[in-house]
């Protein structure tokens, strides 16, 4: 196969000493980048990629690669350890993350959160070496109306994500979507809801709103219930931290599901990691064996966001090597930077620059591995940062929260904006209001708003539109049978009780 | 162990600490303007009001690039984003160094007229202009299987069947849509707007069949038209561009030269910048854009016009655009 022949040859390219030095490096900084909070991929590849001017192309889009995915590593981290998501596409890896941390398994939180970008990581390489153009082409096939549809049918099982009481995770959700309606309207191009701001023409900027709901909120309730961390005094091992038979077992089929789940998500126009460990967590806590644990701390929800955000990262680079089009924030930086160096991303790119490509492509084989290995070995250093009193820790997660709101646009307003979400979060928390669903609506509306909006304007009002293909026509039918089937099911085990009740009367 | 690690966190929270504020440093002071000649004492700040990876940001750092390779200025220059508010967050944070000489801030047509239609409190008269760096043109294209094989034919089609045609662009009050505008208005069409969020989801929809034609920067098409996937059916710099587009007409020789956007990329100083401050970047920046990394590297990888424009030149310049984008917005009611 004509494939195998160049990712040998891209091999060749990756192996060079200097090619695998700019691997680990650039997953080293990955991990450090995406672990603090507020520094994200996007900022991290920005800072990075001038420097890496000065060396070959293919060096440099290999060091940029590294630090795209090791972040996806790195930002687990302070999500399992303190609730506080280092890189904006770990948010869902706290939902189940942080509980584990707090029954004490931090260590197994971190080495299944590990485990499951690897494989996640991987799926998504594998599926860019064979398919990648294949399914880049596919993913042009998704217009507005399409989008539309994958969006409407995740938000349709945002439901699950309620928790016991859905009254209140249905108003928390609408918050979310009313704060998701600040900004500029972007098909008139009016101010909406801005209160004559410019701190909020671009909308509530997402990092200091998760910052202050996840890591804030986590410092006020710290402070007010004075939690007190005797359970997490007690030491905990490498061992016990290795994860054993039945639970890797446990992990790897969420795993491979999310990863593939993630892979098609990064090559949708205008989803990045984020949506795509958002998708796969709902996709788990549908389908999953072990739902009914998940968002309690259950090792098959950290397992789908990681291997689902790891999947989106790669994924994204299918649409990017193979047409030119970046498919998410983090890409776009990247497109930049290819431009610089002098190659012309596009459709010609695998035939003008194949070293360049596959080289691309074989080294995430290298860094992948490197990131699982060096995100392996820090596991015994993070699980003694737990320890830490709360004395101590407390004043460091507060300066992290501000210094991770201020660095992430270096404005001050979004550290207010910080605190207030934390204010807020905190009271919802209290009142036992689930933020997951908030977050995830102020996500995916704004895109849902956008596609629908998008399709309207391609067919003057028509609705017809989203019926137009294959694709919207069984997305449709998908929602109709998801949001039917469970009164289906109410109906039938009803009769069914009458029918037993008759037959016990009758008896 | 513990200690250990409480030194390894403080150094980490010292460093960072460190970093934030250096940006936020001994900002105020103004150099002494006794000196007649300028030279940097500190640390330059070039502040781009938008996120990294965009036009202005990639400007800012070539130039910080060709800056240092070159050795124009012996202080480090550093790329700081301020995005937020159209450009609003930067251009304040810009206005807040008053007097300061080591600051430049990235200034682009968009930026400045959205002063004006977001009312915000910084507007060009506030700042220091500096230098005009390059002129950007737009194209419109179709995809390369597309009915429309010349831009006649796509007006002729657009008359016929009007609201049918779909014109993807990157949002309402944005250059493409000023020139969408002009180009419905001075060729009678009735071409339907589609707004996308960048470039990249534009040219997406352009090749997935979604919308019938972009309107967009060469530097945004180039890849597909040299790949044979989309082709340039009309360009609205005032010359033909060069190679490969050299085919394509100018709205000039369509018949209605008024159909022009001007896109350009300059620098601005805060305000009451010392005059030998300005003088120094001016030369500096020209002694950039004449050299041969910049034309290289900047001007000719993402097909724009070489420009220079100093400050005095530049000041009208940009007042000039000013007015003809207000114009335009007022047209399409998105200023009032």
């Amino acid at each position: 196969m004509e494939v195998f022949q160049f990712l040998f040859e891209g091999f060749t390219v990756a192996l060079s000493f200097e090619n695998v030095l700019a691997a680990i490096a650039g997953a080293l900084l990955g991990i450090v980048v995406g672990g603090l909070p507020g520094l994200g991929s996007v900022t991290g590849v920005a800072l990075l990629l001038p420097l890496t001017f000065q060396m070959d192309p293919t060096t440099g889009i290999i060091m940029l690669a590294g630090l795209y995915y090791g972040s996806m590593y790195g930002g687990s981290f302070s999500s399992i350890l303190v609730n506080m998501p280092g890189e904006s596409s770990a948010i869902t890896t706290a939902l189940d993350g942080y509980p584990l941390t707090k029954k004490g398994l931090a260590g197994k939180a971190l080495f299944t959160s590990n485990m499951s970008s690897f494989i996640g990581g991987t799926i998504g390489i594998i599926i860019l070496t064979f398919m990648g153009s294949f399914l880049a082409k596919i993913g042009l096939a998704f217009g507005p109306p399409e989008i539309a549809a994958v969006i409407l049918l995740a938000l349709c099982s945002i439901g699950w994500l309620f928790g016991e009481n859905p009254r209140k995770g249905l108003i928390t959700t609408f918050i979310g979507i009313l704060i998701a309606t600040i900004g500029v309207d972007i098909t008139t191009g009016q101010p909406r809801f801005t209160f004559g701001s410019m701190n909020f023409l671009g909308g509530v900027s997402f990092i200091p709103l998760v910052i202050g709901m996840f890591g804030f909120s986590q410092i006020i309730e710290m402070m007010t219930q004075k939690l007190n961390k005797e359970k997490f005094n007690k030491k905990i091992t490498l061992k016990e931290s290795m994860l054993n038979k039945s639970e890797m077992k446990r992990i790897i089929a969420p795993s491979i599901r999310t990863g593939l789940l993630g892979s098609f998500v990064g090559i949708l126009p205008g989803a990045g990691a984020t949506t795509g460990s958002m998708f796969s967590y709902i996709l788990e806590k549908r389908v999953g064996k072990n739902k009914g644990q998940m968002g309690k701390g259950a090792i098959e929800g950290v397992a789908a966001a990681e291997s689902g955000n790891n999947s989106t990262a790669v994924g994204a680079f299918a649409p990017l090597l193979s047409l030119g089009i970046p498919g998410s924030g983090t890409t776009a930086v990247l497109l930049g930077g290819l431009i610089m160096w002098g190659l012309q991303p596009g459709p010609l790119m695998f035939q003008n620059n194949p070293d360049f490509v596959w080289g691309l492509i074989s080294s995430m084989y290298i860094g992948n591995l490197i990131s699982l290995l060096a995100s392996l070995a820090i596991i015994p250093l993070l699980i003694h940062f737990i320890r830490i009193p709360n004395a101590i820790l407390i004043p460091i997660i507060t300066v992290l929260c501000v210094l991770g709101a201020y660095s992430a646009r270096n404005n001050m307003f979004d550290v207010w904006l910080m605190l207030a979400a934390g204010v807020i979060a905190f009271l919802l928390i209290s009142y036992h209001y689930p933020i997951a669903p908030l977050v995830l609506a102020f996500v995916l509306t704004p895109m849902l708003e956008t596609a629908i909006r998008q399709s309207f304007s391609m067919s003057n009002g028509d609705p017809s539109i989203f019926v137009r293909g294959p694709i919207t026509i069984t997305l449709l039918s998908m929602i109709v049978l998801f949001v039917i089937s469970p009164m289906i099911i109410n109906v039938v085990k009803k009769k069914k009780r009458q029918e037993q009740d008759s037959d016990f009367l009758a008896s | 162990m513990k200690k250990f690690l409480s030194i390894l966190l403080v150094t980490i929270l010292s460093v960072s600490l460190l970093a934030a504020c250096s940006s936020k440093g001994a900002s105020n002071q103004s150099a002494d303007s006794s000196k007649k000649e300028f030279s940097p004492k500190r640390d330059i700040e070039i502040v781009v009001p938008y996120s990294a990876g965009g036009g202005s940001d990639v400007i800012a750092r070539v130039l910080a690039k060709v800056i240092k390779d070159k050795n124009l200025v012996d202080q480090n220059v550093l790329v700081v984003n301020k995005p937020g508010g159209s450009g609003a967050i930067g251009n304040t944070y810009t206005y807040s160094k008053q007097g300061d000489p080591h600051t430049l801030m990235t200034w682009a047509p968009g930026q400045q007229a959205g002063t004006i239609i977001n009312d915000a409190e910084v507007r060009l008269e506030d700042l220091t202009p500096i230098a005009t760096m390059a002129l950007d043109s737009f194209l419109v294209a179709v995809a390369a299987d597309s009915k429309y094989d010349s831009f006649e034919a796509l007006v002729k089609a657009a008359k016929e069947n009007p609201n049918q045609v779909t014109v993807g662009g990157s949002g309402i009050g944005n250059e493409d849509h000023l020139l969408f505008h002009l180009i419905n208005k001075h060729y009678g069409t009735k071409l339907k707007y589609v707004t996308f969020k960048s470039g990249g989801e534009t040219t997406a929809a352009l090749l997935g069949g979604h919308v019938d034609v972009v309107i967009t920067n060469p530097n945004e098409i180039m890849a597909q038209i040299k790949a044979g996937k989309v082709k340039a059916l009309a360009t609205s710099s005032e010359e033909r561009l060069g190679k490969p587009l050299d085919q394509v007409p100018t709205f000039t020789e369509l018949g209605q030269p008024e159909v022009q956007v001007v896109m350009f990329r300059g620098f601005v100083g805060p305000p009451e910048m010392p005059e030998e401050a300005v003088k120094y970047w001016e030369g500096v920046l020209k002694k950039v854009s004449e050299s041969k990394a910049w034309q290289e590297d900047y001007i000719n990888k993402f097909n724009l016009d070489s420009v220079y424009k100093g400050s005095e030149e530049s000041e009208k310049f940009f007042k000039d655009v000013l007015d003809q984008y207000l114009e335009l917005h007022r047209e399409i009611g998105t200023l009032k």
